[in-house]
């Protein structure tokens, strides 16, 4: 990409951010995939042999972190992306690493996900910037992302601290027009300084915390004049709304579309920590009603209020408006959920009498009959996922043991096992590993009378992720368990990075690691088996873990269906077809079983003909269906060149 | 009521406690299973009516309509149900030695029935560890392997179905009361299915007070006996009153009054001592070891015996005038008990919901 | 929003209109209009609904999704999505064009509901949207040999329809520089086959 300012190119939030990162001269980009943030280091992969840039997907975000840190500590610029459940991980570094002086710069980028989409927390990770006494950064379009990044890395650096840019999911995968700059150089050659020690030694803290918040003055006062913070409106309006981040855009459009452009200013905050104090007082003490919109905590709102407790005869007698007294809510309540116009719309509509009006909105009767109509559309593992095999192994076996058993998880496509695609196995889900050290605890709950099987399941990038610890805990301490890693070979529900399960041919010569030698490292049983390949043997090796004692490490492994079929040669496809002959219907009693039990999309019953029928242009030949069905119906037939 | 779905059945068998584990309902379609002594359904299956339903022997059990399909005539609630003859047999001396417990009489049928092509196939049950396990058998040599009783409930009936799916047209079984009316059921088939031809040519009943709990007994035993070492298992005509566990060449002797509480719940409700459905019944001959009691029911049970007789298979002897008094006794007092417990549980004639057992209202009253 | 034009573009996963929404986009951007898109989906890749909202202004930026009861465009590539989208974000006003093949929710393949009635289901499109045109973009895009082909379909049906305004050219010019070379020539075709799909003088939007 040729950077001409004039030319404005679309781009994803997540690609503008990668670009900014690129432009404001980072050496090293690191992170740990998770939505919606994943594209950012997806992006600067791309670029990375033409830009000189150093890429990598590391095992998890506090790994990142400090391996980002090391550029920063000898001199280079570095990036670390993750999501806000990835900050909690990293948190720790974060914390001390901010009490440092950085001869580089360091920039965390940390994508939330408000109103999940595709998370188990809808955390709001502006919270960490505060506990770190970092600057953060919210951009409210692509273009603001990409300058941000630029300018992050610049002031960290001249700060000599980390700073953090938050963005949200419909920010990352939004997409707008950016105006690229160019790429900044990438600095001297590195080198660490033994006479400049980051040391995070207790006697150190407070010195360096001091001069921590010494410098949070400093950057307070550059933010004053930051253009990233605006104020729109006619001057000597009593209605003042403080918006940051992408809710200033939500802001902006319930105000024109309440054509409310005469009676209510709009105060835009992209820099929000720390806040800026003079620039607050100055909007906030014309007005007497404050409306806050902002997501998902009400941080700037309590920010703004200490701001003008502070201050209180600048700030004058003001009606605050916002989530802590629940004004400002979306249909599920103040502070939770995502904002967006429609919240805005609610809140600046009731601020006046009487209400503006806006379009006639679709008859009752209509949506009531839609509401009728619409059937869900449900996720499902894809066609040929050996999720499904596993779950039905799985399901299997601690019914077949019947004492009650469940499965504790975590994060990855597997999680969806928690709902109809996984049989609704799962019955305990948080974060990255949380199921295996939840193993750990229902193991010594059985000195007090707990008697149900427990099962941990966790992927293969979790395993290395976050498992490892908790696999050591339950060897150490003898415990009962069983690990059962669903290892297809990618981090499949981000969208199929590598990791170090991935082979080497995949990852580009990345040096491949295999689960069971580590559990056996750690001193655990492992066995290896391919669920997909025979679901009985799958159901046979579970039963059997769950009733004898130890640590007990399945590695059910069998690639992920969606990419490796996108890598193979169609033709090697096993095919797999119903012999309508055979297949005997609803005269089965088998009840459609392939179709309603397997729940595949490759799997159909036809009401034409009465029987299952399979749609091979779907079916990736995984014949997990050739070994369920009752009538053995469904025929398989391997390639001559077998199944790759 | 009629042929219910398997929502009705696990709601009124599996969970009501009322499961035998005899496996009629295993292997007919991929939601029922069967693990180590107990039956369960692994996915949810919500067709209205089905065959694990029909040939459930814990569920509206029909005993009229089977007296009349089976037999020809209406459910009279007789001691022994209907019967052509009663003999004492054992096995005679073309049967190579085995540990068969007893006269040897079952293992004698099933082993000529099986040499002289009236059965392609047999569904015996084996034993694994302590375990029992189900069996197909095809060769009248491996018929000795699964002599001797188990005593505890076993989910032969599956072994049934597999064969009957793997193409087995003249197959012999050997169960207790409840697999044996079970297996009756089976041969009514489903009216929906025109084409069914019964795939069972012999049925040898075995008579039973009452079966273990296999999970049960093994918990109970496991705290007592190395359960992998388990052999066998006998338990002495009276007055002995114990169980004996036999490990390999050792043995250990268990009080009967321990274990009955292991009995479930189920067999109160049995009113079958001597697999009233079978085409021939065998048991005990109390007082004459090493004999059996042979009950012959139906003409191809006839058949059977004759050839297995001029053959060697066996040896048979008129059985006295008390013996048959005393076994009709005892079948008398399974049945009263039974129909006692059915109507203070109402488990019988019910109008709305779930029956164990139907049979004409007057049996009942002359039983109870 | 007065002077905003709102579509949403949506399907199935897979079905590739994030695509056509980045094509749309583009055009927009080269018109020299401030154009913001938000893709909306779950878990990627896994069979749910996927909804593209394209939104263009002279103004200020705008925010990456249409609020409830702003949609002036909807381009669905599923009957079944349309229902869904246009009870969200639609108003009596909507234009809509719609690809006449379901693709079948889980759900409804594992037999847990039914699919709605297909006259029941384009009747209430008719009676919720100002206009609802019936386009047969999968069978046009198969009988191109390649169902993909079916986003730029749509997109021809869009511009054809004269709903955005925009010249066949400049949707053609996009596709020339935003494609890989070797997919320009099929996508230039289903573009040419949809234009005739949209019936030109569809009711434009507000």
């Amino acid at each position: 990409m040729t950077p001409n300012p004039l030319k404005r190119v679309l781009m994803l939030g997540n690609e503008a951010i990668a670009r900014g990162a690129l432009e404001g001269g980072i050496s090293y980009a690191t992170g740990y995939p998770g939505n919606p943030s994943s594209e950012i280091l997806e992006t600067l992969f791309k670029w990375s042999d033409a830009h000189d840039v150093a890429v990598e997907w590391s095992v998890n975000e506090i790994v990142a972190l400090e391996a980002a840190a090391a550029f920063a500590f000898s001199g280079r610029r570095a990036v670390v992306t993750m999501k806000q459940n990835g900050l909690n991980v990293a948190a720790d570094f974060l914390t001390t690493v901010s009490l440092d002086e950085l001869p580089g710069g360091l920039l965390v980028v940390v994508c939330d996900d408000p109103g999940p989409l595709t998370s188990s927390n809808e955390q709001d990770s502006r919270h960490f910037a505060r506990i770190a006494q970092i600057p953060l950064l919210e951009p409210s379009t692509p273009q603001e992302a990409k300058d941000m990044a630029v300018y992050g890395l610049e002031i960290s650096q001249r700060f000599g601290l980390p700073c953090m840019l938050r963005a949200v999911s419909r920010l990352s995968h939004g997409r707008g027009p950016v105006s690229l700059g160019p790429v900044a150089s990438k600095g001297p050659q590195p080198r660490f300084d033994r006479d400049r020690p980051k040391v995070g030694l207790p006697f150190l803290v407070t010195r360096n915390h001091a001069r921590l918040l010494r410098l949070r003055e400093e950057i307070r006062a550059e933010f004053e004049a930051s253009p990233w913070n605006g104020y729109t409106g006619p001057e000597g309006v009593s209605t003042l709304v403080v918006a940051s981040g992408l809710s200033a855009t939500y802001g902006l459009e319930a105000i024109q579309t309440l054509d409310l452009g005469d009676r209510v200013g709009l105060l835009k905050l992209g820099t929000t920590w720390p806040l800026p104090r003079e620039r607050i007082l100055e909007r906030v003490g014309r007005a007497d009603t404050v409306c806050f919109l902002e997501e998902v905590d009400p941080f700037v709102e309590e920010g703004v209020k200490v701001v003008c407790a502070e201050n209180g005869d600048r700030a004058g007698r003001i009606r605050f408006l916002g989530k802590n007294d629940g004004f400002v809510a979306g249909p599920d309540g103040p502070g939770v959920g995502e904002m967006n116009t429609d919240t805005a719309l609610s809140a600046l509509g009731r601020l006046f009498d009487p209400a503006p009006v806006q379009g006639e909105p679709l008859p009752e009767d209509l949506l009531a009959r839609a509401r009728d109509l619409l059937v869900p559309r449900e996720l499902s593992f894809c066609q040929g996922c050996p999720h499904r095999a596993s779950f039905y192994a799985l399901k299997t076996a601690l019914e077949l043991d019947g004492r009650d058993g469940f499965l504790v998880g975590d994060i990855g496509c597997y999680g969806m096992a928690a709902g109809t695609t996984g049989f609704q196995q799962i019955k305990a889900l948080h974060c990255m590993g949380s199921g295996m050290g939840n193993a750990c605890g229902f193991s010594r709950l059985k000195e007090f009378g707990f008697d149900q099987p427990v099962v941990a399941v966790a992927g293969d990038s979790t395993f290395f992720h976050a498992g490892l610890p908790a696999l050591a805990n339950a060897v150490h301490h003898n415990a009962d368990a069983v690990f059962v890693i669903l290892d297809n070979a990618v981090t499949a529900m981000t969208g199929f990075q590598v990791n170090p399960a991935t082979p080497a041919a995949v990852s580009h010569g990345k040096r491949e690691l295999r689960i069971e030698n580590a559990a056996r490292g750690l001193g655990a049983e492992a066995v290896v088996l391919d669920p997909v390949a025979d679901v009985n043997a799958a159901v046979e090796a579970v039963l059997q873990a769950v009733e004898t004692g130890g640590v007990h490490v399945l590695v059910f492994r069998h690639g992920c269906a969606t990419f490796f079929q996108k890598r193979a040669d169609r033709s090697a496809r096993p095919r797999v077809w119903v012999d309508a002959e055979t297949c005997l219907g609803d005269q089965c009693g088998c009840n459609r079983f392939c179709s309603r039990i397997l729940s595949c999309p490759a799997i159909l019953f036809d009401p034409e003909t009465g029987v299952a029928r399979i749609d091979e242009q779907v079916c990736t030949g995984c014949g997990l269906c050739v070994q369920v069905c009752p009538r053995e119906a469904i025929l398989l037939e391997r390639s001559e060149d077998g199944n790759p | 009521m009629g042929i219910k779905g398997s929502r009705e059945l696990v709601q009124n068998v599996l969970q009501a406690g009322m499961c035998i584990g005899c496996g009629a309902c295993v292997e007919l379609c991929p939601y029922f299973r069967h693990y180590k002594g107990r039956t369960l359904q692994v996915f949810p299956c919500d067709l209205e009516s089905g065959r694990c339903f029909a040939f459930c022997p814990k569920i509206e059990v029909d005993l009229d309509a089977l007296s009349r399909r089976l037999r020809g005539c209406a459910y009279e609630g007789l001691d022994l149900g209907v019967y052509r003859s009663i003999r004492a047999a054992r096995a005679g001396a073309a049967l190579p030695k085995a540990s068969f417990q007893g006269g040897g009489t079952v293992s004698a049928l099933m082993a000529f029935a099986l040499g002289s092509g009236v059965t392609d196939a047999a569904v015996l049950t084996d034993r694994e560890g302590a375990w029992p396990l189900p069996r197909i058998v095809t060769d009248a040599q491996d018929v000795l392997a699964c002599a001797s009783s188990k005593f505890t409930a076993a989910p032969t009936l599956q072994a049934l179905n597999r064969a009957v799916r793997l193409g087995h047209q003249r197959l012999g079984m050997v169960g207790t009361p409840c697999q044996v009316t079970a297996a009756a059921q089976m041969k009514g088939g489903l009216a929906s299915q025109e084409d069914f031809r019964d795939p069972v040519a012999l049925t040898v009943g075995l008579f039973c007070n009452w079966a273990l709990d296999p999970r049960a007994l093994n918990a109970f035993l496991g705290e007592r006996v190395d359960l992998d070492r388990v052999t066998g298992m006998d338990i002495p005509p009276p007055p002995a009153e114990v169980l004996v566990v036999r490990l390999g060449e050792e043995s250990r002797e268990i009080s009967l009054q321990e274990v009955r509480p292991l009995i479930p719940e189920t067999c109160r409700l049995c009113p079958d001592l001597t697999s009233e459905w079978a085409d021939l019944s065998v048991g005990m001959f109390e007082g004459r070891p090493g004999w059996n009691t042979l009950i012959v029911r139906t003409d191809r049970g006839g058949d059977l015996v004759r050839a297995a007789e001029e053959a060697g298979y066996l040896e048979l002897e008129p059985m006295p005038e008390e013996n048959t008094a005393h076994l009709a006794e005892a079948g008398r007092t399974k049945k009263e008990r039974a129909f006692r417990t059915a109507l203070r549980e109402n488990a019988v004639n019910r109008e709305n919901g779930c029956s164990v057992l139907r049979l004409p209202a007057e049996v009942v009253d002359r039983l109870t | 929003m007065k002077g905003s034009t709102n579509v949403v573009i949506t399907g199935v996963g897979g079905q590739g209109n994030v695509l056509a929404a980045r094509l749309l986009a583009a055009v927009a951007l080269a018109e020299g209009l401030e154009v913001t898109v938000g893709d909306v989906y779950g878990l990627t890749q896994r069979g749910g609904s996927v909804a593209s909202h394209v939104r263009w202004t002279e103004g200020h930026p705008l925010p990456p999704l249409v609020p409830q009861g702003a949609l002036d465009i909807l381009v669905a590539f599923e009957p079944l999505e349309a229902l869904r989208i246009q009870s969200q974000f639609g108003r009596p006003e909507t234009a809509a064009l719609v690809n006449e093949s379901p693709v079948m929710p889980i759900g409804v393949q594992a037999g847990r509901f039914p699919y709605p009635d297909a006259a029941a289901l384009w009747s209430l499109l008719d009676r919720m949207t100002g206009s609802c045109r019936r386009v047969a973009g999968s069978e046009t895009a198969r009988a191109l040999g390649n169902v993909q082909a079916l986003n730029t379909v749509m997109l021809g049906a869009l511009c054809g329809s004269g709903l955005v305004g925009f010249e066949a050219g400049a949707f053609e010019e996009t596709i020339r520089s935003e494609l890989p070379a070797r997919f320009v020539d099929l996508n230039l075709e289903a573009f040419k086959r949809g234009l005739a799909l949209g019936g030109a003088g569809g009711k434009a939007a507000e």
